[in-house]
Parts: structure tokens; sequence; C-alpha cells
């Protein structure tokens, strides 16, 4: 059936003569007709066909390297290769089959309709119908895995930014649309340059010196026992870990116990900052921070599986520039963004990344930090009053008397070994206790200038949260007993941002009475004076 | 406040006192003030019962396993013991305290509230972001005739709850700040 073409409407992308290769049959005959055309209204159309070699592609890809540990627990519970090769490429095959099936199925039952509404039914039996308007649309994220880049696709994911919305997936749909409809999703009509002297174009990208960074986190360590237990967990499927802690133990034979847990310690850290550099590449190659001249911040990286965020203008009320422990000893610092509206990890979805930045050297995130305020923060934050000093002192002895104490009381319970490592453990945690303490003091300060509120707070992880004014929507304070006694509250920034809240801890009653008057005019009735 | 007179037979909403509110010994005298108004008086015996439900049914349940339970007797009779005194100190010390401390007002320009006894919690939200006026009411809530009013705004951690309200005043409430809070609206519009 030939179907009249529509014309183009208002098409704001620049043509680029290129028609999606899509089915051009819909398969449910609903909606306007027309040639599928570039941003202008379209008739209901099906995903790009070569959505479903890019999914088995990918699916292919993962069996196969699971094949990997499987082989070597086969092999490890004395299975002959014959056996193992045929479980192995057998199911490798098995698995390409049924992926190729189902998503040829989901393609033929899949229909979308991008117009005024982004829209998306999906009819297999039962009907799934999803819709959003376009002037909606707050996020935009396009990703593509090696195999959808190898076929020039790319998965769509548009938003609403609204916490309990449901956001739209295409997958997938050719590569030059998705990029299309990204731009022209977010941009509104009437928008020009931001024309307020933040800069436009590039604000950073990848350094390969930034890998140094990578491993210095809780995860490599974490990573080690967990690629040690994943192992294990894999031999147990086959009944071959008696078998592999033998072959595990021989390697050590004839070396003192002191030297074997050191090496395997050892080697567990050397897994873990290998697997965490690995991660950290594949997710932060290709890094590219920019602002698009409608205002929006846009985040690619990646890559194998490459990603694309953008946050538009109207959604970012600040940034936040956290420096877990490990990274600020480096001289480093990682800038997440305040956004309104990010999505919440849920079961079915996962949490919107905020992070606009990777752990990069500090003036290159003060840099950018600037950047995307367009404004200077400033460097000088008041600090709190010595009682906040004191209760962090108060908090550190604590803590290293009910650990100490704890073991202390456990040796005598169990055995004398225990009590030992008490007493040993002493000096080391009091100190490293008394060290946090000073420096979550220092850490602690606040300010307010005529567009920004800044909070910064922590030790382990410091993070200087740096607020628009205008976006702040309030305060709420608490008070324990105990700060009651010393003159301190608790303040928290209410705003639409984030989760909800920026926390300062222990700030004096005066101060927090002179911040709340300078930011909310309600709280002067609180305040006094 | 609309105080138009009712069908039924019950005596006027009371009206929020002003003045008269006990000088307040939290938050220092550095200068925060409390807001106005105080909230019901049956607050206390409600929380009382909120106390005691909340360790009594715990100790109730574990009362009747020990009574039941021949060889764990003292094992059970005991936890119960103890929850029970928990309760019953709870709900003799609590609800006097919380009284003094829960207070709220409500201005053209925003809506107060302090909560809490051994934690203070203060919040405060303009009219103009206010997004969601609620009132509820539970079952121990309607025995004696309150309810908690909760303003939202859009972030997560703003909500501000006025618990134990006259349920009459509570809903004079809800209705005058969903007015003002339109009327706010309709001006920023403009």
């Amino acid at each position: 059936m030939s179907r009249p073409d529509n014309p183009a409407g208002d098409d704001p992308a620049p043509g680029t003569g290129t028609t999606p290769g899509t089915g051009t049959a819909p398969a449910t005959g609903t909606g306007s007709d027309g040639e599928p055309a570039v941003g202008a209204e379209t008739g209901w159309q099906q995903l790009d066909r070569r959505s479903i070699q890019a999914g088995t592609l990918t699916v292919v890809g993962a069996t196969a390297g699971a094949a990997v540990p499987v082989a070597i627990g086969l092999r490890f519970s004395e299975v002959s290769w014959g056996w193992t090769l045929f479980w192995t490429l057998g199911g490798t095959l098995v698995a390409t089959i049924l992926t190729g099936i189902s998503e040829w199925i989901r393609f033929r039952s899949t229909t979308i309709r991008i117009g005024d509404r982004i829209e998306y039914h999906f009819r297999l039996g039962f009907v799934s119908k999803r819709s959003l308007s376009r002037d909606r649309v707050r996020t935009v994220e396009v990703t593509a895995d090696p195999a959808q880049r190898l076929f020039k696709v790319a998965t769509l994911r548009v938003g609403t930014g609204d916490q309990s919305g449901d956001d739209i997936t295409f997958r997938s749909i050719d590569r030059r649309l998705a990029e299309e409809l990204r731009v022209g999703l977010l941009r509104r009509s009437g928008m020009t340059d931001t024309g307020d002297g933040r800069p436009v174009g590039e604000l950073a990208r990848f350094r390969p010196g930034w890998v140094r960074y990578a491993p210095i986190n809780f995860w490599t360590p974490a990573l080690g026992g967990i690629a040690f237990g994943a192992l294990m967990q894999v031999m147990g499927w086959f009944n071959a870990e008696a078998a592999f802690l033998r072959w595990f133990q021989s390697l050590f034979a004839g070396m003192p116990l002191w030297a074997e847990i050191g090496l395997i310690a050892l080697g567990g850290l050397v897994v873990g900052a290998v697997a965490n550099l690995a991660i950290f590449v594949e997710g932060w190659g290709n890094y590219r921070l920019e602002r698009e001249p409608d205002g929006s911040l846009r985040v690619r990286r990646g890559l194998l599986v490459q990603r694309s965020t953008t946050f538009e203008e109207k959604r970012i009320r600040g940034v936040s520039i956290v420096e877990p422990l490990g990274v600020r000893l480096a001289g480093a610092a990682r800038i997440d963004v305040l956004a309104t509206g990010l999505r919440r990890s849920d079961d079915s979805k996962t949490a919107e990344p905020d992070t606009v930045l990777p752990p990069a050297p500090r003036e290159v995130a003060r840099r950018v930090a600037v950047a995307i305020l367009g404004i200077e923060p400033p460097a000088e934050l008041v600090p709190h009053p010595p009682a906040a000093r004191r209760r962090r002192y108060v908090r550190a002895v604590a803590t290293v008397i009910g650990v100490v104490g704890g073991l202390l009381l456990l040796g005598c319970w169990l055995t004398p070994v225990i009590t030992t490592i008490g007493w040993i453990a002493l000096a080391p945690v009091a100190l490293i206790a008394l060290a946090i303490a000073r420096d979550n003091y220092a850490g602690l300060g606040h300010t307010v200038t005529d567009h920004l509120l800044v909070i910064r707070s922590g030790s382990v992880r410091r993070s200087t949260e740096i607020h628009y004014r205008p976006g702040l929507l309030g305060w709420t304070l608490q008070q324990s007993p105990l700060q009651r006694v010393s003159g301190l509250v608790t303040l928290q920034a209410t705003t639409a941002a984030g989760d909800g809240g920026l926390r300062l801890p222990d700030v004096g009653i005066e101060q927090a009475g002179g911040l709340t008057r300078r930011t909310a005019d309600e709280w002067t009735l609180l305040v006094g004076g | 406040m609309p105080s138009d007179p009712r069908p039924d037979a019950e005596p006027d909403p009371p009206r929020p006192v002003h003045s008269a509110v006990q000088p307040d010994a939290g938050a220092g005298a550095a200068g925060l003030r409390p807001p106005r108004e105080p909230v019901d008086q049956r607050c206390r015996p409600w929380w009382a019962c909120q106390y005691l439900a909340l360790f009594g049914t715990p100790a109730v349940v574990l009362g009747v396993l020990g009574l039941l339970i021949e060889p764990a007797r003292t094992w059970l009779l005991i936890p119960a013991a103890v929850l029970l005194v928990i309760g019953v100190l709870s709900a003799a010390v609590a609800p006097p305290v919380r009284y003094r401390v829960h207070r709220w007002d409500v201005t053209d320009d925003a809506v107060y509230a302090r909560s809490g006894w051994l934690w203070q919690d203060w919040r405060a939200a303009p009219l103009s972001r206010i997004q969601t006026v609620d009132m509820d009411r539970g079952p121990l809530q309607r025995m004696f005739g309150l309810a908690t009013v909760t303003v939202t705004t859009a972030s997560a951690k703003g909500p501000v709850r006025i618990e134990a309200l006259d349920h009459r005043l509570a809903e004079d409430l809800v209705q005058r700040l969903t007015r003002q809070t339109e009327q706010v609206s309709e001006d920023d519009a403009t």
C-alpha cells in the first residue's frame, strides 16, 4: 500500500536526507499517514530493523564471555574437552537462536510515534501503551553498546524527570535519528544563546592522567573479594571447590603462613585495582562535558557502551563538589550536578547518573564548577564554633573506647588473642579517629553570597554543595539535647534538587539565625531581631 | 477565620491562642523564637495512648505467650515486663514535654511548626512554595477529635507537619491555606 507524503511541517533539525531504514507498514494501522521524516509529524513506525541483530549480538557476546569461567569450572571437575566444548558452544548457540527469535518478536510487536507526543505501543497478546507530551520531556539519554555501534543504532530514553513518571525507552532506533531527537526534544522554541556569559561548547574532556585517581576507593579491596567469591561460586556449580582450593594451596607450598596471607591480600588488592581501573576506563573513556547553545549540559562518556546524558538548564540548581578521602588526599575532586527531577533507582530502572566530572585534579574541578555555575564560588567559608570541634573529638574518643573496649570484652570471653589484638589496635585506632575528627571540623563551613549558598561538611566524604539562592525552598532545623547544651543546631536547606536537602551539621545558633534570615524571609519570625 | 454557625450542636472550634505561651527553654538564649500557637490539649492523652499501644502490644503478646508456654516463661515474661515499664514511663513523661515543644503558626507568608521532644525539629514553608495541603486522622486521633495537617513543598525533605490539632480547626486551616496558596500563585503568575 502506498501512502501520500506529508509536508515536512516545522522541521527544526537540519536536513540530513536520511529516512530511517525502518519497515514502512506500521503493525497497527492507526495514526496519521506519511513517510517517516525526521522531527516532523510522523505516523506510526517500527523500531529500526537492525535492533534485532544488535540485540542478538550483545547476548552472544555476553554468553561467550560467561562460557569461559564455565569451561574452567567444567575442566576442574574432570569433564572431558569434548563435553566441555559441547556444553559451552551448544549453550551459546541455543542462546543466540532464542535471543534472535525474541528480538524479532519484540520488533514486530512494537510501534512508536514521535510527534507532539512521544508514544510507544507494545502489542503481544496484552497491550502496553506509554505516551509522553513533548513539552514535558526533561531528560534525554542516548546509549549505544558495541553491538549497537556496529549496526549504527542506539537506545534513546526520554523522561519527564518527575519522581513517579515512567521513562520511555526506544531500543533501538537509527543512531542519527536518536541524535537529532536528543537535540530536538530539549530545545524549546524561542530559546537562544544563554547570553549570560556562560561558556558554550566543551567544558572538559577525558585526560589519561585521571586514571590514577580511579583505584583509590574502597571498591579496590571489595572487588578483589568479590572476584574471589565469584570464582568460588562458579566452582560450586560443578562441585569443584575442593579441587580448586587444593590447586590454589599448591601454589603456596612451602611458604610460611604470614607470607601466604600477605601474598593473597596483595593479589586481591591488585585484582581489585585492575578491575576498578577497567570499570573506570570503560565508564569514563571518551568523556566530554559540553554546554549546548540552549544552555543544557551534556555529559558523554563510555568506551564500550556510549552513554550520553543531558541536563536541561532549568533543572540545574547548583553543583556538588565531592571529595572522598582517598581522592582528596591525592589532590582531586569529582563534581555531581544538583538537578531537580533526578530519576531515583527502582526495581525497574537505574538511578539517573548525576556525576558530570569524574575525579580530576582540583584545579580542573574548580574551573569546571565555575563554568557550570557561571559564577565564581567564594573560596573562604565561615567556620563553625569550637563547640562543634569538641563534639567531634568526644565522638572520636567514644568510638575508640567502643571499638577497643569491645575487642577487649570479646577477648575476655572468647580467647586472649583478641585481647592482644585489642591492645595493639588501641594506638592506631585512636590516632585515626582523632585525625578524622580534626579533619572533619576543618571541613565544616558555610557562606552566603548574593547569588550562592555554599555548604561544606564531612571528612571521609567531604562535599561542598554550591546552590543557587533563588532555587532554595526553605530550611529545617534540628537540635539534639547535647546540641542544646553546646548552643549548636543542625540545618538542612530544602531544595527540589537531588534528594531534597543539603545538610549542614553543628552550626552555632547565631550563625544559623544569620544564615536563615539572609536566605529565607519567612525565618525572620523564628529568628528574632 | 470563618466563624459561620454550624447546624450541629458542637461548640465552636477553639480559637488559636496568640499569647499566653510559656517561655520556652529550647533552642538557646541567642534568639530562636518558637512559633506562637500551641497544639490542642487533648494531644497528651492521645500521645499517652500511642506510647501504651506501641509498647503495650508486644508486651501483651509476649506476656500471653509466656503464660501459655511453660518452659520459656521467664524468658518471655521478663521482656514483657520491661516493655510494659518502658511504655508506662514514656506515656507518663513524654506527652507533657512534647506538648510544651510542639508549636505551630500560620502567617500571610508561611507555615511554621516545631515538634519533637528530646530532639527538636523546626520547620517553615513559605506559602509561595507549598504544593499540597493534606489532613489525616487516624483511628486514635478520631477518638480524641484530633487531626494532623501536612504541608508539602517540592522538596522531599521539606514537609511541614502539624500534629494534634482540633479537627475543626484543622479543616479551617486546610481551607485557609488552600485559598491563600492559590492567591499567592495567581499573584506570581501575573
